[in-house]
């Protein structure tokens, strides 16, 4: 689902390198008269060429073509493609070992999200970020090293896998680590709940005390076997509706999230009702639109599920949530799709590097309140898009 | 193309089939079909054959139909704790009111009226009477206040009654602005109502209401003829009074301050629509169809036989459907009673109506204390006390403490009679979860807090409202279900 902004500069090349590490960071400055004793851990990202004396001292130096890259001896620098032209102060880059840039954080989005490990214990039908067996538990020591860099004013982060429950103790301190250094930062983090079903590991995360900590987490169907089929885990639902309960009995808050994809799109309304029957207490509920990416693409043609044809049951479930005070969001959907009753529920929710539209939006009153489609989902354009 | 070879078909989750039953009750609601509702009232409506099957196991049920009786939870898998886990939490809800215990104090601030209302369920006192001997005193309004501030509810509600309520303003006025101070050292939320015919309203009246976040609650029978024939007063005007008053209500104090109730009478009967339309026409959006009650001067006068639950029962009938008709031509009005009953079908929750309640709602949802400091267990009981019944009498404020008021024998053991689950004839009922037991009902009819619900008029009224709104809820055209969803309170 969640996605770690990992470019690679194939156009750019290097210049210069002598003492980058595997584990360096940079955040990233235009201020070229910026404190010298803080310059080494910053990148200097010129855009314009250097008027009068080189600024010394920097940990990097980046570069663009027009920004006439000078080549100074002993000192890193790059230059990127123009591709790297969104890099602004305050954004946070590693290079890997194998020099390749990466962009960990950007100051101008947000949510930003941590893809903190690769690992599940589910298999869901529709997953945009497969699942790997591996251990890498390097993910999430470089956001516990990163975390320090990132602006305080960040809104929100994303905590994303994989599971990122799975990583026990270390999820813990994670949390911990950006309450103490992000304490106004809202928290975001997917989880498909099971963790949860044990108290103990909710009571150390309630111990964090953040304030703003949200758990999404997914809940396809009403019905027990339709869940644990699309998550691929036998007793999964059991599970998540009580890791659910658990979470509410600690008083964290919970958002339900639930994916329409073709096997649970009749069962909207009675998983609407399941919810104001049993789970009112939730924060809210978000119904989502498929990202033809990962799994999803591979098992398109059983999951695959024209918007129109669920548009109804949608409209039904989403008033009656509405009726229960549930608040309720609506993910991933062109609002052409949309009546209009919904169209207040819907957020422009697709990360603005993987939003695209189509040529019909060109001529759309409504595209730039419209959330567009996923430049991931390649192809899969749903029926009846139409000019509003 | 199917899924990737590293994915199960659906083939591998089946519903299970192998189900074990949850604590239900069934009800036939026709020829053909039953409602079955488990203990926190999630229903289903299903054919007498499924009903068999699901029993007996004698034939394999459908596997939607099996989904759907899984996730209400009506059956389980024996072995998972969820649905138990589901099922308690939402029965603690349905009861958590209990925790606050009494929440509605009602204070009979007169017994004096100016109307002389045939079926007056009190025996009222006409205006020349002695107001000394019929009016609640200053030294009894603070013997009340006192009681009142006893209950441990953080949310208070004082209901002025009457008589004729207003006519003893200054007592009104005395316990308000004392229950205010109160309040505020005690962290309690107050909200005030005043039950009344609004002929005394003026403008200091007014003016103290609004300062106050007051609501009237006033009775209106039907059209100018209908209400004047039922509601009679020197001069014969009491409509034209209300209406106006009404109007000064919600200009004054605000359009959610004013609801009305009407009282059926025999006269009422073949006039459902006229008197729909006169709510409409006072700009009321919700109305409250209430039976006529057999107490006080209903009784004793004998209006109670005019008309029995039958009758009653068609005119709810009638009148509902042209409620929902109202309200598909744009107008929203609510129906009380069902919105009531639809809230504890379709949520998780009770609005903890008095006369819905197990254990019984008297004295726990509400008490009330007359003019002269007599606290009953419920407004009904006040009445039976006015024709000679005084069983549910409480106690005095002037002679008795709240433990012993609250501790009385009587009532004690009537609550503890009043569990529906443990009366014959409810306790296999599939509409207990809606319904309650009214042990003052049934004293007063049957000499018997429990009663025989055989015989009983409240089990009769309440079983055909409940299968009314139950096939409604099945049969209807989209438009009425979700007219009737959306009076559900969550
Ligand atoms: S035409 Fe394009 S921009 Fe307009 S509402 Fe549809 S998807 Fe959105
Ligand atoms: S009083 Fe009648 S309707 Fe109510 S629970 Fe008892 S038997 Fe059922």
């Amino acid at each position: 689902m969640a996605h770690t902004i990992k470019l690679t500069n194939y156009n750019s090349r290097l210049i210069s390198v002598t003492n980058i590490k595997d584990t360096t960071f940079y955040r990233i400055t235009e201020n070229n008269s910026f404190p010298e004793s803080l310059r080494a851990n910053y990148a200097l990202l010129i855009k314009s060429p250097i008027k009068g004396e080189f600024p010394e001292g920097f940990g990097s130096y980046l570069y663009f073509e027009s920004s006439k890259p000078v080549l100074v001896e002993g000192v890193n620098s790059f230059v990127l493609a123009d591709d790297f032209d969104y890099l602004a102060t305050d954004d946070v880059i590693r290079f890997t070992s194998n020099l390749n840039l990466r962009v960990i954080y950007r100051r101008n989005v947000s949510p930003n999200y941590f893809m903190v490990t690769e690992q599940c214990n589910s298999f869901c039908l529709m997953c945009s970020q497969p699942p790997k067996v591996v251990n890498d538990l390097h993910l999430v020591e470089e956001y516990l090293d990163v975390i320090p860099l990132l602006h305080r004013d960040t809104p929100e982060i994303g905590i994303s896998g994989g599971e990122p429950t799975i990583l026990g103790q270390k999820f813990v301190e994670l949390l911990e680590r950006l309450y103490s250094y992000l304490p106004r930062t809202s928290l975001h983090v997917l989880s498909n709940g099971k963790s949860f079903v044990d108290t103990g590991f909710i009571a150390e995360i309630a111990k964090t005390k953040h304030s703003d900590l949200m758990f999404g987490i997914p809940l396809y169907s009403h019905i027990e076997q339709r869940h644990d089929y699309i998550v691929q885990d036998k007793g999964a639902f059991n599970k998540t509706v009580e890791g659910i309960l658990n979470l509410k009995q600690f008083n964290q808050k919970v958002e339900l999230r639930c994916v329409i994809q073709k096997p649970n799109s009749g069962d909207l309304v009675n998983l609407a009702k399941f919810i104001a029957r049993n789970l009112q207490f939730v924060d809210q509920v978000a119904f989502m639109g498929l990202e033809a990416t990962g799994f999803a693409k591979s098992n398109i043609e059983e999951l695959w599920v024209e918007p129109e044809n669920y548009m109804k049951e949608l409209e039904e479930a989403v008033w009656q949530l509405t009726k229960a005070h549930v608040k309720v969001k609506i993910f991933n959907h062109q609002l052409c799709l949309l009546p209009e009753s919904l169209w207040r529920f819907s957020v422009q929710s697709i990360s603005d590097w993987k939003t695209s539209y189509e040529n019909e939006c060109n001529i759309c009153s409504k595209k730039a309140v419209c959330g567009g489609f996923f430049s991931t989902s390649d192809g899969k354009i749903p029926n009846g898009i139409k000019a509003l | 193309m199917a899924l990737m070879k590293r994915f199960k078909s659906s083939d591998n989750f089946p519903v299970n089939s192998e189900y074990k039953l949850l604590p239900i009750r069934f009800t036939e609601l026709d020829n053909e079909r039953v409602v079955i509702t488990n203990m926190v009232g999630e229903h289903i409506v299903v054919s007498q054959d499924s009903l068999n099957s699901l029993i007996t196991r004698s034939k394999p049920l459908d596997d939607s139909l099996l989904a759907e009786l899984y996730s209400k939870h009506i059956i389980y898998d024996g072995v998972s704790q969820l649905p138990l886990k589901l099922s308690g939490l939402k029965y603690r809800t349905k009861i958590a009111r209990l925790k606050n215990f009494t929440a509605l104090h009602m204070v009979v601030t007169t017994l004096r009226c100016d109307y002389t209302c045939h079926y007056c369920q009190v025996s009222r006192q006409n205006l020349s009477s002695d107001n000394s001997q019929f009016d609640m005193t200053v030294e009894t309004a603070d013997k009340v206040l006192n009681l009142i501030f006893k209950s441990p509810a953080k949310a208070l509600k004082i209901e002025f009654q009457g008589g004729e309520s207003l006519l003893n303003f200054d007592v009104i006025k005395h316990i308000v602005l004392n229950a205010e101070i109160r309040a505020e050292t005690e962290g309690r939320n107050m909200q005030y109502v005043i039950a009344t015919n609004l002929s005394p309203l003026n403008d200091e009246i007014l003016e103290f209401c609004k300062l106050y976040r007051i609501y009237i609650s006033t009775s209106l029978d039907g059209p100018f003829k209908l209400h004047n024939r039922n509601r009679p007063r020197p001069g014969n005007n009491g409509h034209q009074l209300t209406v106006a008053a009404i109007d000064k209500v919600k200009s004054h104090i605000g359009i959610d301050h004013i609801s009305a109730l009407m009282t059926t009478s025999g006269r009422s009967l073949d006039f459902s629509k006229e008197i729909i339309d006169e709510y409409i026409k006072n700009g009321l959006h919700a109305i409250f169809l209430r039976p006529l009650s057999p107490y006080g001067f209903a009784v004793t006068k004998g209006h109670i036989n005019r008309y029995d639950t039958e009758k009653w029962l068609d005119f709810f009938k009638e009148s509902l459907s042209y409620i929902i008709e109202v309200n598909k031509q744009g107008y929203p009005l609510i129906e009380q009673y069902s919105s009531l009953i639809l809230t504890k079908i379709l949520t998780a929750r009770d609005l903890g109506y008095v006369d819905l309640q197990s254990p019984a709602g008297a004295m726990i949802s509400g008490i009330i204390y007359n003019y002269d400091g007599d606290v009953y267990a419920s407004d009904e009981a006040r009445m039976q006390a006015e024709i000679g019944h005084t069983e549910f009498r409480l106690g005095n404020v002037n002679e008795n403490t709240y433990e012993e008021i609250i501790g009385n024998e009587f009532m004690l053991d009537s609550i503890e009679k009043s569990f529906a689950i443990s009366s014959p004839q409810c306790t296999d009922c599939a509409f207990l979860p809606y319904c309650g037991s009214d042990p003052v009902y049934h004293l007063a009819t049957q000499n018997d807090v429990v009663g025989n619900k055989q015989l009983s008029g409240f089990c009769k009224k309440n079983i055909g409202i409940f299968k009314l709104l139950i096939t409604l809820l099945e049969d209807s055209d989209l438009h009425t279900k979700r007219i009737l969803k959306s009076w559900a309170r969550y």
